[in-house]
This record gives structure tokens, sequence and C-alpha cells, in this order.
């Protein structure tokens, strides 16, 4: 007896159908999730728009002089609001990848504009903090071909990160320089706490939080991996080098044809 | 003479919000809820520039974009929402800028500013 389905037209039918039902059934089910992180994104970012927007008000003094005290717990308010909505589009930013929702576009970005964009978006934190912030990049007039979005959010959650772990007046550097393949090898370097040897692979695992970390500091521990997830759509790689007490270098590359690698791993 | 503003949100949080604080930058401000209300709005009034919330109780943001712009292809309308990954679409639909809620009050004040530069000779 055979065991092609071919000579049972009966029992062929009956396949054919089954896979056109779960068919049906995943496409159901992906727009469920679809509907599902819309409708929460819009329920959870709606509350915050409104309690950021009064803490906003009274700090920029619509409701006349604050206390110290006063100014204080806003301030609280306000940094612990952030926060949130950092964790939301985090959750949203993964859940979108997951559901392999994100696609590249890729356009040649310019090195200068975006390291100069992500630096000044740190700089009132980084003034806050006393954090020297710099951009060491000796071909800052090249351009790289890169989802601007994306690479921006990949510097921006490195960035955000050595923040979190460098101690006032540490120094914070981003750099980018070419690699002999042609790719661009871009790294955040911090004069943090350093990360462990035995952690330097688990930090970029979803949920996954350094055993040193503050609470204050805590945050779903999302950023690096989706920071390793967006490299990895370029085609590129991402890892840390680090000497614990001493600081950490986060590098990743972006290959010099992203939109090559990506049709090529699809293949 | 004042600028006014047209903020269209469904939530009065963060309409009344808004709205303090635009009065306290020197703003006249108008507030509707729905999609219909500001289209009603937009033609008993000239207003300098649009705050527009995308998912309104009645209609979609964006088709509160057309008749707006139906009326007056050169109205500066601002796009502030909590839906996510629109920001394309609205842009490419004509929108003078895009922010996601929840966004600081400076990026707002900055895109109204710039927005009543563009629109200034309407």
């Amino acid at each position: 007896m055979s065991g092609d389905p071919g000579e049972f037209p009966e029992f062929r039918k009956t396949l054919e159908e089954r896979v056109r039902e779960l068919n049906e059934k995943v496409q159901e089910l992906d727009c469920v999730r679809s509907a599902f992180v819309s409708v929460v994104s819009h329920e959870l970012r709606t509350p915050m728009t409104s309690i950021k927007g009064y803490v906003d008000n009274m700090l920029d003094g619509l409701t006349g002089p604050l206390s110290e005290k006063q100014s204080y717990y806003l301030e609280r308010v306000r940094f612990n609001v952030d926060r949130l909505t950092r964790t939301i589009n985090d959750l949203l930013d993964l859940s979108r990848i997951e559901a392999g929702r994100v696609e590249l576009s890729v356009n040649d970005v310019s090195l200068n504009a975006m390291l100069t964009e992500v630096m000044d978006a740190f700089k009132p934190s980084a003034k806050a903090k006393a954090v020297l912030l710099l951009i060491d990049c000796s071909i800052i007039e090249t351009t790289v071909p890169a989802d601007p979005y994306k690479l921006r959010q990949v510097l921006s959650h490195l960035v955000q990160n050595a923040m979190k772990f460098t101690p006032p007046h540490g120094r914070i550097t981003l750099s980018a320089e070419p690699c002999p393949d042609g790719a661009m090898l871009f790294s955040v370097s911090d004069t943090g706490i350093g990360v462990p040897p035995h952690e330097r692979t688990k930090i970029f695992e979803r949920f996954y939080r350094g055993e040193a970390v503050d609470v204050e500091l805590r945050g779903a521990g999302l950023g690096l991996a989706i920071s390793k997830s967006l490299v990895e759509l370029h085609g590129g790689r991402i890892w840390v080098e680090s000497e614990p007490g001493e600081g950490s270098r986060f590098l990743f590359t972006i290959p010099a044809n992203p939109e090559f690698r990506l049709t090529d791993r699809k293949r | 003479m004042r600028p006014v503003v047209l903020i269209v949100d469904d939530d009065p949080d963060v309409g009344g919000g808004l709205r303090d604080l635009l009065e306290h930058e020197g703003y006249r401000v108008r507030l509707t809820m729905t999609g219909q209300d500001s289209i009603v709005a937009a033609e008993a009034e000239r207003f300098d520039v649009v705050v527009l919330d995308l998912d309104l109780p009645d209609l979609d943001g964006l088709n509160v974009l057309a008749a707006l712009h139906a009326r007056d292809p050169r109205l500066p309308v601002i796009i502030a929402t909590a839906v996510p990954n629109r920001k394309t679409e609205s842009l490419s639909q004509g929108a003078f800028g895009y922010l996601a809620k929840p966004f600081p009050h400076d990026a707002l004040l900055t895109l109204l500013s710039r927005a009543l530069t563009a629109g200034g000779d309407r």
C-alpha cells in the first residue's frame, strides 16, 4: 500500500480541509493578538497621558507655587509614569517582534544625525546625574544602511542601560567604526558596575534582570532582548565586553547590506 | 490676537489637562470629544491648529482629518494618539505632526509653534 494521499481522494480532501481550517484559525488568532495589543496599548497609554499631563502642569507651575516636598513627590510620580510608559512600549515592541510583525525599512542613515539625536535625547538625564555623554567617531560623515527607527531604538536602549548602571561623574561613550567586511560596528561604553562573566549571555534574554540591580533601577528586563532581536533582524550580532567594577562595552554590528542578509536568511 | 487651538479628545482628563496647559501658554482653546462635533466646530469657527486624537467614539481620527482638510487644506493638524503604529499613515494623509501618547509637553508646544508658523499665512 502506498502512502500517497493522492490515491485516496476522500482522505486528501479531509486533509486539505483540515489544513484550511487550521490556517483560518491561525489567521484569526493573529488578528485577536493584534487587536489585543492595540487595545491594551490604548487603554494603558490614555490614563498615563492624563496622569502625566496633570503632574507636568503642576510641575510647570500652572497651579501655583509648590513646596519642596510637593515638587519632590510630583517628580517621583513623573519618574514612575515615564518608567511605566517605557515598560508598556517595550512589551508592545516585544509582542510585535515575536509575532513576526516587525519588518525592516532600510535607508541610508547619517551616523552624525543618528548619534547626535540619541545623545541629545539623554542630555537632560545625563545632566541630572552628572554623567558625561560623548561621541567618539572618526567617520561621522558616513552613512550606514539600516532601519533608522530600529537603529535609534537599539542605541537608545543601550544608552538607557548605561545610564542606569553608571554612577554620578561617570562617562558614557557612543562610537561607530567600520569593520573589514564592510559592516558597521557600534558600541556604547560606560564606566558603570560592569557585567560578571556568567551574566554576559543571560542579560540578552527576555525578562532577565541583572543580579546586582537595585530595585530602583529595575525595569522589565526587555531592553536588551529587544535590542538583540532588532540587531539580528538586520543580520547583525550583539554582545558585551566587561571588566566588573570598571564598566561595560556593548557592541553590535550592522552588516553592509541588511536587506540582502534578511532575504538570504529567509531562504 | 491669541491663536485658537481645537483639541479633539474623547478622554476628558487628557483633553482637560491639555486645555489647561495651552491656556497657560497663551492659546485660546476649544475642546470637542467626538469627530462629528469637531467637524461642526470647524465649520463655525476658524482654528489656527488642531490637536486630534485618532480613537474617537464615532469616527476614526483620520476621517476627521480628511473632513477638516476638505474644508481647509492648509489647516495644520497634529495627531496625538495612544493607538500604536499609525504615524506613517497619519503623516502620509496630511497630518502636520504626530505625537504618541503619553508625550512630553515640550514636544507638543514645539509642534504647535511650528504649525502656527507654517499655517500663519493661510
